[in-house]
């Protein structure tokens, strides 16, 4: 038998050695839950007026209460319409109510433009679970000065908010 | 030791010894091949490795594709055109360009704003929900300040609001609490905002409804 027979194996070896590789790919959508607890309360709210529980922020008040959250985008490059789906949970009280909340991306202050994408809930009946989406998101078709989204909810009395999950569509780093 | 089991180990030298003689070889006459013999072996190796070659350089292609944004920009290069969307190309910028920036962008909205037809039913119902929605009865509920200097103007999808405030922090409220009542009617907005000497703020807003945006890009 001809000694080139071993040849064959090596390059058996090399091209499965290869094939069985893994190549870091960009991920093609990233999806993730954000906690409730990763937002404030927004002044004049006070952390007495938005109760912080183990899954959730409670508004023990009698009127409207305001927390901030950090929304992490892993998108490269903008977001495009249809691609961005910010889905909040809530829950109604001892009394029916509703929870607004309004995305925002840069900053109005700091020069360029701001974007918000608000949404409303329909009126959740007492002791009940809900949730609603804010959809049509794409970044502005103007640009902004900082990067950075936050969502910024306000709670009728005796709402709380559970989280968040947030979709991107597209190309991201997969991180969370 | 048995023939077979020598022959990963035979492998594993062969597979060396394939890349050095195929090195050293690279230059040199085809009839000489880096084994001696037979050139058939050989021949079939290169043309192994050189698939080999092509699949590591489609697998980079497909790795760096899949990065490009979609305006062909990998992650963190600045944009091709103007002098930068800094939000996303994250290049730095001084602040004469960011007001550049910002009143060229103002000058594309307000274009497109102006071009945009009218359709008088939505335009008139949309800022009755403007003025309601700043007027004093609506704004102090929620402890915010009414605006000075208010004007606003609806189109078929879009609506221009421009209003004053003594300063920033009033007006930043203000537009939290202006955003969440006409959210229903007006759920998407571009928020510019003029800083004065004197401390006092200008904002201009671009408020339209929803899916009105996707014929913006």
């Amino acid at each position: 038998m001809s000694r080139h027979i071993y040849f064959v194996p090596a390059v058996l070896v090399f091209a499965i050695g290869l094939a069985l590789t893994p190549v870091r790919q960009a991920a093609a959508a990233d999806s993730k839950g954000i906690s409730a607890t990763a937002c404030q309360p927004f002044l004049p709210t006070t952390y007495a007026e938005a109760r912080f529980q183990d899954n959730a922020i409670y508004n023990p008040t009698a009127v409207n209460q305001r927390v901030i959250c950090p929304v992490n985008k892993d998108y490269f490059g903008d977001w495009v319409a249809g691609d961005v789906t910010l889905q909040a949970y809530i829950k109604a009280g001892a009394s029916p109510g509703k929870v607004s909340c309004t995305l925002y991306g840069g900053g109005a202050s700091w020069g360029g433009a701001q974007a918000a994408y608000t949404a409303t809930s329909a009126v959740v009946s007492a002791g009940t679970a809900s949730s609603f989406s804010i959809a049509d998101i794409a970044d502005p078709a103007v640009p902004y000065s900082i990067e950075g989204w936050n969502v910024l909810c306000t709670l009728n009395a005796g709402m709380s908010l559970g989280g968040f999950y947030f979709v991107e569509d597209g190309d991201t780093d997969g991180a969370t | 030791m048995p023939r077979l089991q020598l022959l990963p180990i035979l492998a594993i030298v062969a597979a060396v010894s394939v890349v050095i003689g195929l090195t050293l070889a690279g230059g040199r006459h085809r009839s000489i091949g880096p084994f001696g013999g037979s050139q058939t072996a050989p021949d079939e190796a290169l043309a192994q490795m050189m698939q080999t070659q092509a699949e590591i350089l489609r697998r980079l292609d497909r790795l760096e594709s899949s990065r490009v944004d979609r305006q062909g920009r990998l992650p963190g290069t600045p944009p091709a055109t103007g002098p930068g969307r800094a939000g996303n190309g994250h290049n730095d910028m001084s602040a004469a360009a960011i007001a550049a920036q910002q009143a060229s962008a103002i000058r594309e909205r307000e274009n497109k704003f102006v071009n945009e037809p009218l359709a008088a039913a939505w335009a008139a119902s949309s800022e009755r929900t403007i003025g309601k929605a700043l007027s004093a009865a609506s704004l102090a509920k929620e402890g915010a300040t009414v605006p000075r200097n208010l004007e606003s103007t609806c189109h078929s999808d879009t609506c221009r609001i421009s209003m004053s405030f003594d300063n920033e922090q009033q007006a930043d409220f203000t537009k939290v609490v202006f955003l969440e009542q006409i959210g229903e009617t007006l759920p998407q907005a571009d928020i510019f905002q003029q800083s004065n000497p004197d401390g006092s703020v200008r904002y201009l807003v671009y408020a339209r409804r929803a899916n009105a945006g996707a014929a913006r890009r």
